[in-house]
């Protein structure tokens, strides 16, 4: 059975019906309202629906995910544990950021989590060991922090080293270890020595 | 930046398959990052330290009270293990998790402590305390030599203190703990919560 598809600039794509089920989306409409009419993906334009069907035809035969696996805390484990990313999925997401983007967008909107998930993936790969201003350079993002904000995230952060190696020190000596003489973070100990009275 | 990286949605995806080290810059990188990245690195976080580190440093370390980590350590093994928890948080946290609860209650034990504790000890200190850090604790309606006592505190009821004139006994303590398990909701207010999570983290 051929399913119909119209991207957002107007192409009609016609994919088979197994194809077509392994978006959510379209898997509901079928059920719903049947296999009579065109179905219009309006936020889809027709380059990136090409790839998506493509990515549907090579996985067609794959199980699909339940929901409950899907959704909730139990996710993130799951999707940790299937952290294998195969040759073909590699070659295929290997596009350019724009493109990898409409992708992401496109997996989000007609609810195809395989695919969705290895674009996050890929992009949360792009990001991983990078520093703040390799990432802002890597997707061109505007740092819209204050330097009030920044110096106080730095503050803080050091301070609370600090505090979290002692921290660590004294939890390990057990529930009555008794735990004397810590120094005060800097900070704390400027805003001590005047007290209100 | 692509308009996809400002859908909230589509950022929790992303974020949730970076690792520690990495959320920790992708979230300095931009406000709309921020949250995500912050809520990933909780879901991440293993072991109680980061959130006793979430106690005001200057209860922390009150030498006076030299168990002060152990107590909160002991709190929150406590409260994880009570019924009370699903009712101490009220705010925009999706999923209450044994974190959650010992921050909680070890905000409450140290509340809790308090009342054991002498006034005069604490504010002897060279590093006064200044509660400002703790949620709700007030300073109490007594006359200290030179102590101008705040008005608007003395319009609330007072806390009922306990004065003891020395460091709480191990019977004491374990009635605080006691005491400590029946707690079932303590005020606090989801926006600054979220500032103090995450510049703890950090």
């Amino acid at each position: 059975m051929i399913v119909s598809l119209v991207s957002s600039d107007g192409k009609l794509y016609q994919v088979d019906e197994a194809v077509a089920r392994r978006s959510g989306v379209i898997y509901t409409v079928l059920e719903d309202i049947g296999n009579q009419k065109p179905i219009p993906l309006l936020n889809v334009p027709s380059h990136v629906l090409k790839q998506v069907i493509e990515y549907c035809e090579y996985h067609r035969t794959d199980p699909l995910p339940q929901d409950a696996e899907w959704s909730g805390p139990a996710r993130a484990e799951l999707v940790r544990r299937k952290a294998v990313v195969s040759d073909w999925d590699k070659k295929f997401i290997d596009c350019d950021q724009t493109l990898l983007f409409e992708i992401i967008q496109a997996a989000s909107y007609l609810d195809i989590k395989p695919l969705l998930d290895l674009g996050c993936k890929t992009v949360a790969n792009m990001m991983t060991g990078k520093s703040v201003e390799d990432i802002r350079a890597l997707f061109h993002i505007e740092n819209d922090f204050t330097p009030e904000e920044e110096t106080a995230m730095q503050v803080e952060r050091s301070e609370f080293e600090s505090l979290y190696n002692i921290m660590i020190k004294s939890m390990a000596g057990g529930v009555n270890a008794p735990v004397t003489s810590l120094p005060i973070p800097g900070k704390a100990r400027r805003r001590l020595r005047a007290p209100h009275y | 930046m692509h308009h996809a990286l400002r859908i909230d949605e589509l950022l929790r995806e992303i974020v949730g398959h970076l690792d520690r080290p990495s959320l920790v810059n992708v979230l300095r990188t931009c406000k709309s990052f921020y949250v995500p990245a912050l809520d990933a690195l909780w879901v991440l976080e293993q072991s109680l330290a980061s959130l006793t580190g979430l106690l005001p440093p200057d209860v922390v370390c009150t030498e006076s009270v030299p168990s002060l980590i152990a107590l909160a350590r002991a709190a929150a093994a406590l409260a994880t293990a009570t019924t009370a928890i699903a009712n101490v948080v009220e705010d925009d946290v999706e999923t209450i998790t044994a974190a959650d609860v010992s921050i909680v209650a070890a905000h409450e034990v140290v509340h809790k402590l308090l009342e054991y504790v002498t006034w005069d000890q604490i504010l002897l200190q060279p590093w006064y305390p200044s509660y400002r850090g703790l949620p709700d604790i007030r300073l109490p309606a007594i006359n200290l030599p030179g102590a101008n006592v705040n008005t608007t505190d003395n319009m609330r009821p007072p806390i009922p203190i306990k004065i003891l004139n020395r460091d709480p006994t191990q019977e004491e303590v374990a009635r605080v703990i006691r005491r400590s398990a029946h707690i079932t909701h303590i005020l606090y207010t989801p926006a600054r919560r979220k500032h103090s999570l995450c510049s703890r983290l950090l």
